[in-house]
Order: structure tokens, then sequence, then C-alpha cells
């Protein structure tokens, strides 16, 4: 740790000295993306490769300084990862090395704020990291519209990040109305394949996007939604609509809701004689205490999840995700969770993005960012014209034999769903 | 078909609403206070029947004897809460403003879903009762066993505090403390006793009915709210004070809101349930059975 310590402070030393070598060489970039161009990509000389500099502040104390932690680990071992590799092959031709400035925004969303227009106006940092939380990335994303200067973000999943016609913000957490969609893929893909669906939605924020999203997704996947209900949250008996979906016969169920309705859905299913050929809950159905509670109602079940540590995918850094976690853990002792994943992506996204543009300026990076996919630890990376990943979430079934499965995407999953799920007359 | 099925939803939930508005309306008649932390009653009732077949079987699942072996204990268990609650310290606040006994009690159950946060966590608990097959097929109608159990145990505990008010000595010092209280001081009733005796008995009935909530849905620290609400629409639909008021009340609330689940959405429940309430209120004040406004305990 101690180690690590002195290598983050030698690196910022570095950065110091090198956006202080940045202010005396100006490289003339002529990109449209406001004063602070090229400051960021300081020659350190004439054969040794140049800089790009990252720029961002973090929870490091205050109140998410535990979870802050995770994204400047995943930060810092990228970087460090991407550079003892030989650094990023640019679009340009030249060969780069990245930096980062990563200060403590005590978790306070104006502390931070006005941290982000000093990164870009005293140290003519070009490519922002988000912060954490949704409360911080809020108000700093407006920070990097305003300067036009791309942020890519892994810790904050609020919609209202991306209602603001903001063009330079990417986020790389998904958000409700992304949370149903690939369980609908799924249902597509098995045999026989999803027609009809029913959806149950609680009346709170949250599960009014997810399920909104899904609709939007239905209609244009031509799956047929047969029953369309909405219930207050205080409400804890879904008989009547249950019933509902028993006589419509819809081949899948979604309940976007939270774990006490998943609980009630699981008994309800077997007494209300609801057989449909998949039931999901959006949020509460995967944690241990749905299973205790539901027991035998709960096998089958499905739930998605944005990241696992065992879905491996293949990561153009580390190898893959499990080598990924690997490396989280044998640097800083510690386990990777979802949060770190998301903090690696985002040094990756700006990687592909500086891999693919022909003259490296805040516009035209922003724009390669627009258009990338890939696959890293986290799983695919592409985001949607909001900004917002469009990420494929994983796909979990509670299996009688195997207990918690990832069961889609095909690539990743640890055992085939079991789909149709059985009737209750033959359980 | 539609039609009937979503009025045996109705009901059978109903009984259930009744049988917690009961209580409810047992105390609003004989102590005259709100109480505001009944359906933390139906929670702790809830959770005593959850942790009997917990303890007893390793797992909250239980066969139907196992199942129902539970009510008494919660019933019991939440007698001595409610006597407990009234003797140490609702009964410092009776007689005095109204808005303090509101305040009391608002408190009272705040304390109460926290302590229960603090003991059970917030996951949500749910009790499965085991049968070969959970529903009956009446008539093309579908009926769940356990739904049914929990209609037929709400309706009895309903009938026995009837039965008990109507026919035992403890249920006419009840009702005559309720008439007046300086008068049954003055023929020897322990007014202070039967006070607390009333509001065990209403803990005791809400806890029965937790306990077939339990087992039907689930239970939560912070359940309780929606059900004090839905005791105070039945209590004022059926008449305060009135056991016969509030069963017919639950039955007819939880029908109600069944229908408007099933034929229009779930989303009006509620605001269907309280449009009733507030015709009811302007067409025939003293509910459908109510002597009025701090009408006696029948």
């Amino acid at each position: 740790m101690a180690d690590s310590n002195r290598r983050s402070f030698l690196k910022l030393a570095g950065t110091t000295g090198a956006i202080a070598l940045a202010g005396c060489s100006q490289q003339g970039d002529n990109g449209d993306g406001g004063s602070g161009d090229g400051a960021t990509t300081a020659s350190s000389g004439d054969s040794g490769p140049q800089t790009i500099t990252l720029g961002g502040t973090m929870s490091l104390s205050g109140d998410n300084a535990d979870l802050g932690k995770l994204y400047k680990q995943a930060y810092e071992l990228t970087i460090q990862r991407i550079n003892d590799a030989g650094g990023v092959e640019g679009g340009d031709g030249n060969t780069y090395e990245l930096e980062m400035v990563l200060r403590d925004d005590e978790t306070d969303a104006s502390k931070s704020k006005r941290t982000y227009q000093e990164l870009i106006d005293s140290e003519g940092i070009d490519y922002l990291l988000g912060p954490y939380s949704s409360t911080v990335t809020l108000p700093a994303s407006a920070v990097a519209a305003k300067n036009q200067k791309p942020m890519v973000e892994g810790g904050g999943a609020s919609p209202e990040i991306f209602m603001q016609d903001n063009k330079w913000i990417f986020g790389l957490l998904p958000t409700a109305d992304k949370y149903a969609l690939s369980s609908v893929d799924m249902a597509k893909a098995q045999s026989p394949s999803a027609e009809t669906a029913a959806l149950l939605a609680e009346d709170d924020t949250f599960s009014q996007s997810t399920a909104k999203g899904v609709r939007a997704y239905m209609d244009n996947q031509g799956v047929d939604l047969v029953v369309d209900e909405s219930f207050p949250s205080g409400t804890s008996d879904l008989s009547t609509n249950l019933g509902k979906v028993r006589d419509s016969d819809a081949d899948i169920l979604l309940l976007a809701a939270h774990q006490k309705h998943a609980i009630v859905m699981a008994k309800q299913l077997e007494s209300q004689k609801v057989n449909v050929d998949m039931a999901m809950a959006t949020v509460g159905s995967l944690n241990q205490s749905f299973k205790d509670e539901t027991g035998a109602n709960g096998d089958y079940v499905y739930g998605p999840s944005s990241w696992a540590i065992n879905a491996d995918f293949e990561d153009p850094v580390y190898g893959s995700t499990s080598d990924f976690a690997s490396a989280i853990e044998s640097e800083y002792g510690n386990t990777p969770d979802y949060h770190s994943a998301a903090g690696e992506s985002v040094i990756l996204t700006y990687m592909k993005a500086f891999e693919q543009v022909d003259e490296l300026t805040p516009t035209k990076v922003r724009n390669a960012i627009r258009d990338i996919e890939f696959t890293s630890a986290y799983g695919n990376i592409a985001f949607d014209e909001k900004g917002v990943i469009d990420k494929e979430m994983l796909v979990y079934q509670w299996q009688p034999e195997n207990g918690k499965q990832i069961v889609w995407p095909e690539a990743v999953q640890q055992s085939a769903p079991v789909y149709p799920m059985p009737d209750w007359s033959e359980r | 078909m539609a039609f009937a099925q979503f009025v045996v939803n109705g009901l059978l939930v109903g009984a259930l609403f009744a049988a917690v508005a009961v209580g409810f309306a047992l105390i609003w008649g004989v102590v005259d206070i709100i109480n505001l932390a009944h359906g933390e009653m139906v929670m702790l009732g809830g959770y005593a029947s959850y942790w009997t077949i917990t303890l007893v079987n390793g797992s909250p699942t239980a066969s139907p004897g196992l199942a129902l072996a539970s009510v008494p204990v919660a019933v019991a268990v939440l007698f001595v809460v409610g006597y407990a609650l009234q003797r140490f310290v609702v009964s410092h606040v009776i007689g005095t403003d109204l808005f303090l006994t509101l305040l009391v009690t608002f408190g009272l159950s705040i304390l109460i879903q926290q302590l229960g946060l603090q003991a059970f966590s917030a996951d949500p608990r749910t009790i499965s009762v085991q049968f070969a097959e959970q529903s009956l097929d009446i008539a093309g109608l579908v009926v769940p066993k356990v739904k049914l159990i929990a209609f037929v145990g709400a309706v009895a505990l309903t009938i026995a505090l009837f039965a008990f008010m109507k026919r035992t000595r403890t249920g006419r010092a009840i009702r005559a403390v309720s008439q007046n209280d300086e008068a049954a001081a003055l023929v020897g009733i322990d007014v202070e006793h039967v006070r607390a005796v009333t509001f065990g008995l209403s803990s005791a009935i809400a806890g029965g009915a937790g306990a077939f909530v339990a087992m039907i849905l689930n239970i939560q620290p912070q359940m309780g709210l929606i059900y004090t609400l839905k005791s105070f629409v039945i209590v004022v639909f059926g008449g305060i004070g009135s056991v016969p008021g509030a069963l017919v009340g639950g039955l007819l609330l939880g029908t109600v809101e069944e229908l408007t689940a099933g034929f229009v959405s779930s989303k009006w429940t509620l605001a269907v349930s309280f449009t009733l309430l507030i015709v009811l209120l302007v067409v025939k004040p003293q509910g459908l059975f109510g002597e009025g406004m701090g009408g006696e305990a029948e």
C-alpha cells in the first residue's frame, strides 16, 4: 500500500511536471474544444513518448470515500498497465503515455464542480474522468458541457444526468430503463421464442423507468405486451394482477418492482396457477434472502445484474474479467466490485477513443466515444444516443440443482437457462 | 367470470383487513384513542408467528397445522404487548388532548419500526405453508388454500371478539367503560385494567391477522402504515366502535379494491377507496353501522 502511495505521488509529481512543460511548449492543436486544447498532450522530449492527461475528482474522503477508493484503484492500475505495455497507439500515429490528475472532492458536489473548472482552466485537462454518485456527477457533467470537454463516468446512474441534452457526458452504469432488456433478448432467443409478455410495475420512479424502457424495447422487438399494469408501492397482494397474467396466456412475465413484491410474486405464481415460460423480477430476486424466503417457489425465477466477477469477458488490458479481479486483489488486497470494473472501463473507453481519432481534440475524441464498441472486464461497452452505456445486463436464474447461475449472455453463461420454467403441476 | 374472481379475491383479502380494523375500532370506541401504532401490532404478530415456525422447524416453512398453531402464539404475545403499552405508556395521555394521544401513538409506531429494523433487518420475510396443491378450483375460480384458511381465521377472530364482548364479564366491563368510565369505576370496575385489557385484545387480534399476512403475503418492519390507514378507512366505513361494522367494512374495502384493480387498474385502488370514504362521510357520517362519533362499542 505504501508502495502504491509512493507511486501515486510520483505520478502526480510527473503529471505536474508534464503540465508545467506543456505550459511552455504548446503543441498548437487546432481542435474545437476550447482554449485548453493541446495542453494535455505534452511532448516530454524528442524521442520519448507524448503524454495525455486525464483528470477528474473523486470521493476520496467524505460519505462515499470507501467506494471512491475503488475507482481510484481501478484508474491507477489500468493506466499503469497501459503504460507498462507501451502506452496508447494513437490513431494519429503517435504513441502516448497516460497520466492522471485525480483530486479529492470530499463527496461534495459544489467542490467537485469547482475543481473540474480548475482542472480545465489551470491544468489544461481536456479529457475528464467522472466523479462518484449521481448527485456529484450531475453538476460536474454541466462543467464538461460548458467547456466542451468529454467526460466519461462510471459513478452516476440517475437518468437526470442524461436528460440535459448534454453531448459531452458518457455514463458506464446502466440506467433503470436498461434493466429488463437483456431478459427480453434471452426469452426471444429461446425455444419456443417469446411472443407475448406481461409487465407488472410498481409506481415508484425507478420501477416506472424500468417499465418504460422495456415497453419501448418490446415494441421494437415485436413482443406483444398483453398485460401492462402498474400498482402502488403499498400494494402487498398481486393476486388480481397475476390472475390477469394467467388469463392472458403471456409467454413471459416481467415484474418491475422491489424485493417484497418479488417474494409475493414467487409465492402467488403458484397459488394463482400462473404458468409462464419466464418470470423475471428486476430488483431483489437475486439476493440470498429472496431464495431463503421463497424456498422452492423461488426456483427458476430470473433477475438482472450489471456485472459479476465470474462473468468472464475478454479485456484488452488485463486479458479477462477474472484477470482484472486478481490484479486488483493482488495490488490492493480487496475484491473488486462493479464500481471497480466501471472505473477500469472509463480509462479503456478513452484508450479506445484515442486509438481511433486521426487528431487528438476533445471533439474528435467525443465523436469517437459515441461510436465505440469493445469488450472489457466490465462487459460490452457501447453508448446510446444519450450517452448511457448500451449494456447488456447479465441475466441470472435460480436453478434447483446449481443455485444462482448466469444464464445470459451465452458467451459468459454458467448454465443454460431452464426455459420454459416447468409448469406448477410438474414441479 | 372475471367479476366473480375479483370479488372472491377481494373477500379473501378483505377479511384480513377486517380483523385488523376490528381491533382499531375497539380501541377507538372504548379507550377513545386513535392508535397510529396499530399497524405495528400486525407487523409484530407476523414476526411472532414467523419466528415461532422458524424455531420449531429450522426454516419458515410449515405444514398447515404448524402454521395455524403459530397464530395463538402471535395472539398471546401481542396481547401482552398491547396490555403493557396501554398500562405503561398510553394510559398517561388518556383524557388529554386528542393531538397528544396521536403524537404518542405515532411516536410508538416509529419506535417499534426502528426496533424492528434493528432486530429483524429490512429484509421482507414470509411463511411458506406447504400444500400438495396450493389452490382449489371452485367452479372455475382460483381459491388459494392458505388464503381460505386466513379468511376463516380472520372471520373467526372477529366473531370471537364479538362474542367475548357480548357474553363475558370482562366484555361487559369493557362496554361499561366505553359508555361511562366514571360510572363504571363507581360500580367497582378497575377502569385502568379494563382499558389495558381492551388494548391487549385489540393488539392480539391485529397480531393474529399479522400471522396470516405473513403466510399469504410477506412482512417487513415498515409494513404497518398501510394497515393503520386501511383500518382508519374501514372503521369510518363501518362506524366507530362497531365490530360488525368493521367486518363488513373490511370485506367491502377488499372487494372494492380488487374490483378496481381488476377492471380499472391497481393504480386507482387507493384513490377509489378514499373517494368512497369521503362520499360516505358526506352522506352517512356515522358510518354504515355506527352510532356516530364516540358511539359505544358493541
